[in-house]
């Protein structure tokens, strides 16, 4: 009897996993993986944002921006943070996936994912996974450090929460097909460099979208990264320029886009397969 | 899950692949291997090995034609097929920074084993390719050949019904290969099927049982490797003597081709005329004691030769 109970257990611990169990456990060891990289290398993917992001505040909130005074109701400082949170969201969400593919791509561990039984929508969960890590890592520590600077509490923590998580979505997306695109480590710089810190700089971060002359303020209406200030700016300080609801739809709809054209190209295996 | 017992473990039906550029590198092959077999596929530089092994990987599209793993289309059911392989690819893929045991828990994730029990399945292969001790050290400190033996166990961990290994023992010594080929041979016991390939002809000769020769994406040949031997005009067989030999020792055995290998170790060449019994009996008067005869892996390579001619 128990020689019988031990040979049916050691032959349900030997079951093949089902397909979602197989599909859990692979997510779990991308996003696993991609954080043992992160933490690995703490000083190029966690540090730097948190000063940047101190000495943008030091020099633009406190020493300049002394000089300018309130804007939309709030000290410069006040006004800045928030963009400048979502900032290192913005390009740590990019950065992680462009670089993590293309290392990977490299020295050619991809391979050993696409061919293995993984699906690609496991596989994209689990680079947002890591992601949302390093996003996390570098985001709370700034967070905590400036909102004591700026004296600011969050107004809307459930508004807070996702706006972060649909930008870290959408962005690290981006940086994906960008990892997946790029032949050369050269190549990765490219969109940071020529779209990303224009549309940043441009994005309201530093001014009030609506006291731009025309053409510049419709103009703006067409970079999404206006959209994710605003919001993230009401639900810090309570202030806006944009209808919120609106905003949520632009950015949840530019990340479903995005995240449609990541699975595509993960299907057809562009820049994986031959 | 769907048996298997009588389902091919690869089945390949009228392949072809063409690169963008019009290259074509498989031209409508087809075959089939049995469920444990280990079966070599050679063929000279550019024929299309690799080709064809990504291919049945899943590595690259398929231009037509048809490869099912048990039954199931590579290009339709990917993750039934990918499931039940593993692949050992020529090039060394790990992240070098990774640690060992990070690198084998990241691969048995992929293929849905959890940590546990990956280490579990790892540990005595570890202790077998002297790597429990450097568990902990990155991948970067070990060295080629430990780097090859990490990779098997890596896919050996998966308990795969079929095993790819393309040039598993290339550039590495001749312990840590037949280190390779011991496990390779005791897995292969259990009842895996193997795909192997290789420019070792040693190494196929040892290890398989049936070859596939492709010549400029053309698939020339595909039997068992002692009937395709069988068919061959001259046959070569390697001798290994109780004592040291010199060249003396061989020096009446001219008709035969004899060339000393080692301290113990001579080949020798039977054309049609001659006869393997003839030999061993003129060697035993020569005072010469046998101790094992091998076909020499020079038949492999007349075949190649002749197949790709």
């Amino acid at each position: 009897m128990t020689a019988q109970k031990t040979s049916t257990t050691h032959d349900a611990q030997m079951a093949p996993p089902s397909f979602l169990h197989h599909q859990m456990v692979a997510w779990f060891t991308i996003s696993r993986k991609e954080s043992v990289r992160i933490l690995r290398i703490w000083k190029m993917t966690v540090v730097p944002p948190i000063i940047t992001v101190f000495l943008f505040c030091i020099v633009f909130g406190q020493i300049i921006g002394g000089k300018i005074g309130g804007i939309s109701g709030v000290s410069y400082l006040q006004f800045i943070i928030p963009g400048l949170i979502m900032n290192i969201v913005i390009n740590e969400s990019f950065n992680n996936n462009a670089s993590s593919i293309m290392i990977d791509k490299y020295n050619k561990a991809i391979e050993t994912l696409v061919t293995s039984p993984v699906h690609e929508m496991t596989i994209l969960l689990g680079y947002f996974s890591g992601c949302v890590v390093r996003v996390l890592l570098a985001g709370t520590i700034s967070s905590i450090l400036v909102f004591w600077l700026g004296e600011i509490t969050v107004q809307h923590w459930f508004l807070f929460t996702y706006t972060i998580l649909i930008t870290c979505a959408l962005f690290s997306f981006l940086g994906f097909i960008n990892g997946l695109y790029a032949t050369r480590f050269d190549e990765i710089p490219t969109i940071p460099t020529f779209i990303l810190t224009p549309l940043s700089f441009f994005g309201g971060i530093f001014y009030d979208v609506t006291t731009l002359p025309e053409p510049w303020g419709s103009i703006s209406w067409y970079n999404p990264i206006v959209y994710i200030v605003d919001t993230f700016r009401y639900s810090t300080i309570g202030v806006s320029t944009h209808d919120i609801t609106e905003s949520l739809i632009v950015v949840s709809v530019i990340t479903a886009v995005l995240f449609c054209v990541s699975y595509i190209l993960l299907r057809t295996g562009y820049g994986l397969k031959h | 899950m769907a048996q298997t017992g009588n389902i091919p473990p690869i089945s390949v039906s009228g392949v072809c692949k063409t690169y963008r550029d019009g290259f074509k590198a498989v031209k409508k092959v087809s075959f089939d291997i049995k469920s444990g077999d280990f079966t070599v596929l050679l063929g000279l530089n550019g024929a299309g090995k690799t080709s064809m092994i990504s291919m049945i990987t899943g590595l690259n599209h398929i231009s037509s034609g048809t490869i099912r793993i048990f039954g199931d289309d590579i290009s339709k059911k990917p993750y039934r097929a990918k499931s039940h392989m593993a692949i050992m690819p020529q090039e060394i893929n790990f992240n070098p920074f990774s640690k060992i045991s990070d690198s084998l828990v990241f691969h048995g994730g992929y293929y849905g084993i959890p940590p546990e029990e990956v280490m579990r399945r790892a540990e005595p292969l570890l202790k077998k390719a002297r790597l429990l001790k450097k568990i902990e050290q990155p991948v970067s400190s070990l060295s080629g050949g430990m780097k090859r033996m990490l990779m098997l166990i890596r896919c050996l961990i998966q308990k795969p019904k079929l095993l790819i290994l393309d040039e598993p023992t290339a550039n590495l010594d001749i312990e840590i290969r037949k280190t390779i080929w011991d496990l390779l041979q005791l897995e292969h016991g259990k009842g895996m099927t193997t795909l192997l390939t290789t420019h070792n002809l040693e190494e196929a000769q040892i290890l398989c049982s049936n070859v596939l020769i492709l010549h400029h994406g053309e698939l020339v040949l595909d039997r068992s490797i002692d009937d395709a031997i069988e068919g061959l005009e001259e046959k070569f067989y390697s001798i290994h003597f109780d004592d040291p030999i010199s060249a003396k020792h061989l020096h009446g055995f001219s008709a035969y081709h004899a060339e000393k290998r080692s301290d113990h170790k001579a080949s020798f060449r039977i054309s049609g005329d001659q006869d393997i019994g003839h030999l061993v009996y003129k060697l035993h008067l020569a005072g010469l004691k046998i101790t094992n005869i091998a076909p020499s892996s020079h038949q492999l390579e007349q075949l190649l030769h002749q197949a790709t001619l």
